[in-house]
């Protein structure tokens, strides 16, 4: 990164984040900090909701999800336009006309104080971890890649991200978020017409190549249960991870009651659900041409270089750069290979390239075999040493291939998504804390300046938890899934607390509560102890959940307290 | 499905009825304009949304199996 570069990254953030601050620095009271007033349009609470789901993890590392294992991903989304559909159906008019800050409150309604308790707590350790993940996530590459000190990264962007969401609460979310979204959309839109321009080959051919090395397998209907992504993962996993997230997580369920009306807060999410999976697919299909691309270019070895650089210098064998040596050799031929397959196909010659498409295809595993092989020399010399560089390929395409001032709006981009997704998820942990702890447990009749000062101060403690959590964070899986993982253990008890409230009048407050307790220990224990894919812990703790809530009604007469409408 | 909110009518203080304030049913709030051309009810919005699921998932298909 050059003068230009830092001038671009630099003037970007700080100049919305004081915009953003700015615009909204006066609340006269709680609700105005926490709602907004309610003043919001559709178009901005739709891309308010797009932005908190997509942090900065979405845009660095699922283009390296699409390079390693191309495009299954997107089934991971399958199930979120109909569970939108639900949520705009039946969730948001409850939400809306009971006038609640948080969903929670709506749990205390139906079911009495300990249940609403259950609920925010099992938010607040949901989202408290998943904060410290986003904040993390792009520190942990961009200070690798660029060299900055790691602990400073995370400071400085948890820094920024807490002064303007502690100053301006739910409005100056929203407000930021629209231009941090313009900001990243412009940097990818940007990096993806470059890397079309950059690969040799037309996009038929670059199609062709991706779908002969299996990248462009969107859809499989597998019912193998250990299998991550398959149609039914997504559409029955998917639903309910998007219900819960969406219906019942308060960094959305407050980016959506922000809205000036019903139809202003249905639209926001109908907006969603429909570009959601195209959304995802284009930022997969970004990783899916870097492969095209790293198929006529040579790839390093490992795309986290400052830990094969780390590893080399503790191998004594020299067994690392002799891995590194054959890998470079193979990766020519086979770039040799597909070169002469391409000119075979459109010469029309099927025999030459049938043959010169399986020569290109042995090349590719050998590749794969020496990765492979130096992968396992890299963890023998540095045993703490992260095998998974899927993370690192978009930030080394970047810094690598795209032009000064472009390379500082692409990490704008990403740190812009740190941020509004950040912004967003404390500005849901205070207000939490404020209204389901502080408000209705220690504070009853205090004025809404009090509560006002009080949401600010647990945003600010909310966002030192962040920073701390990310200082000694140390993930072993790539990202994206990291944070979907952590989601789907919750989520699923989570949400049934939800359905049964809505749609299970006869379950009190007691049984859910017990039956919720069971549940979530029940996934813990088989999260640890079963090889399936994550997204079916969502299905699990919901249905035990629900099942185990209308065994203990059988059995307890219900005497339940539901509390008081205000 | 049925939302236990479309029952009307006051708390029951066993706490086996109804536990919120009472409010206009869900399936009101259906019937609501939605000021969108050639989508006016929620259920036309709902089925275009389902419409475009269905659209985005077969041209994943239609990806999956050429390139297969």
């Amino acid at each position: 990164m050059n003068f230009l570069d830092f001038v671009v990254l630099i003037g970007s953030l700080v100049a919305i984040a004081a915009f953003g601050a700015w615009h909204t620095r006066r609340h006269r009271n709680l609700d105005h900090y926490l709602r907004g007033d309610e003043t919001v349009g559709w178009l901005t609470i739709g891309v308010s909701v797009a932005a908190t789901q997509a942090s900065a993890i979405t845009f660095i590392s699922t283009p390296g999800q699409g390079y390693q294992d191309g495009l299954d991903f997107v089934q991971n989304y399958f199930g979120m336009p109909l569970a939108l559909i639900l949520i705009a159906a039946v969730f948001l008019p409850i939400y809306r006309r009971l006038n609640v800050y948080t969903a929670y409150e709506y749990l205390g309604r139906r079911f009495g104080m300990r249940t609403r308790l259950l609920g925010a707590a099992l938010f607040l350790l949901q989202r408290g971890l998943a904060a410290g993940i986003t904040i993390y996530a792009p520190a942990i590459i961009l200070s690798t890649v660029l060299g900055w000190n790691l602990g400073l990264t995370i400071v400085l962007t948890g820094l920024l991200v807490i002064i303007y969401t502690v100053a301006g609460g739910s409005q100056a979310v929203s407000l930021t978020q629209k231009w941090q979204m313009a900001v990243i959309f412009g940097g990818m839109l940007a990096a993806f017409a470059i890397l079309l321009i950059k690969i040799p080959a037309s996009l038929s051919d670059s199609f062709t190549i991706a779908g002969t090395f299996k990248k462009l397998n969107a859809v499989s209907f597998s019912l193998d249960p250990s299998r991550r992504y398959t149609f039914w993962t997504g559409v029955l996993g998917g639903f309910f991870l998007s219900l819960s997230y969406f219906g019942c997580d308060q960094s959305q369920v407050q980016r959506y009651l922000s809205g000036s009306s019903l139809r202003e807060s249905r639209l926001g999410l109908m907006f969603n659900a429909v570009l959601k999976i195209p959304m995802q697919f284009f930022i997969l299909l970004l990783g899916v041409m870097l492969f095209v691309f790293y198929q006529f270019e040579q790839p390093p070895i490992f795309f986290n270089q400052a830990a094969w650089r780390d590893a080399v210098r503790h191998d004594p064998g020299d067994q690392l750069q002799a891995l590194e040596l054959q890998f470079k050799y193979a990766s020519r031929q086979e770039e040799q290979h597909i070169v002469q397959w391409l000119k075979a196909k459109r010469a029309g010659n099927r025999a030459a390239e049938a043959s010169a498409r399986g020569i290109a295809l042995a090349d590719m595993s050998q590749v794969n075999a020496i990765r492979t092989k130096a992968e396992n020399a890299m963890k023998k010399a540095d045993p703490g040493v992260k095998s998974n560089d899927a993370d690192y390929v978009f930030v080394t395409f970047i810094l690598n291939q795209l032009p000064h001032g472009l390379i500082g709006l692409l990490i704008a981009a990403f740190f812009a998504a740190a941020l509004q997704s950040k912004s967003a998820e404390l500005n849901a942990l205070g207000s939490t804390t404020t209204v389901d702890f502080y408000k209705h447990l220690l504070r009853r009749e205090a004025g809404d300046a009090h509560y006002v000062a009080a949401s600010r101060w647990f945003t600010f403690f909310w966002g030192l938890v962040a920073i701390a959590f990310a200082l000694f964070a140390n993930l072993v899986e790539n990202l994206i899934q990291a944070i979907n993982i952590v989601g789907s253990v919750f989520y699923g008890v989570f949400l049934a607390l939800f359905l049964v409230a809505f749609f299970l009048k006869h379950i009190s407050g007691t049984a859910i509560f017990w039956a919720a307790l069971a549940a979530q220990i029940l996934v813990f224990v088989l999260y640890f102890f079963l090889n399936i894919s994550y997204l079916w812990y969502n299905l699990i703790g919901c249905a035990a959940c629900v099942l185990l809530g209308l065994v203990i009604q059988a059995f307890l007469p219900n005497t339940q307290t539901p509390e008081p409408a205000p | 499905m049925k939302s236990t909110e479309e029952h009307a009518g006051p708390v029951d203080p066993s706490g086996r009825g109804r536990l919120v304030p009472a409010f206009e049913s869900l399936a009101e709030s259906q019937n609501e304009i939605t000021g969108l051309p050639g989508l006016p009810r929620w259920s036309h919005v709902y089925f275009f949304v389902f419409a475009c699921f269905v659209l985005w998932v077969s041209l994943l298909l239609i990806l999956t199996v050429l390139y297969s």
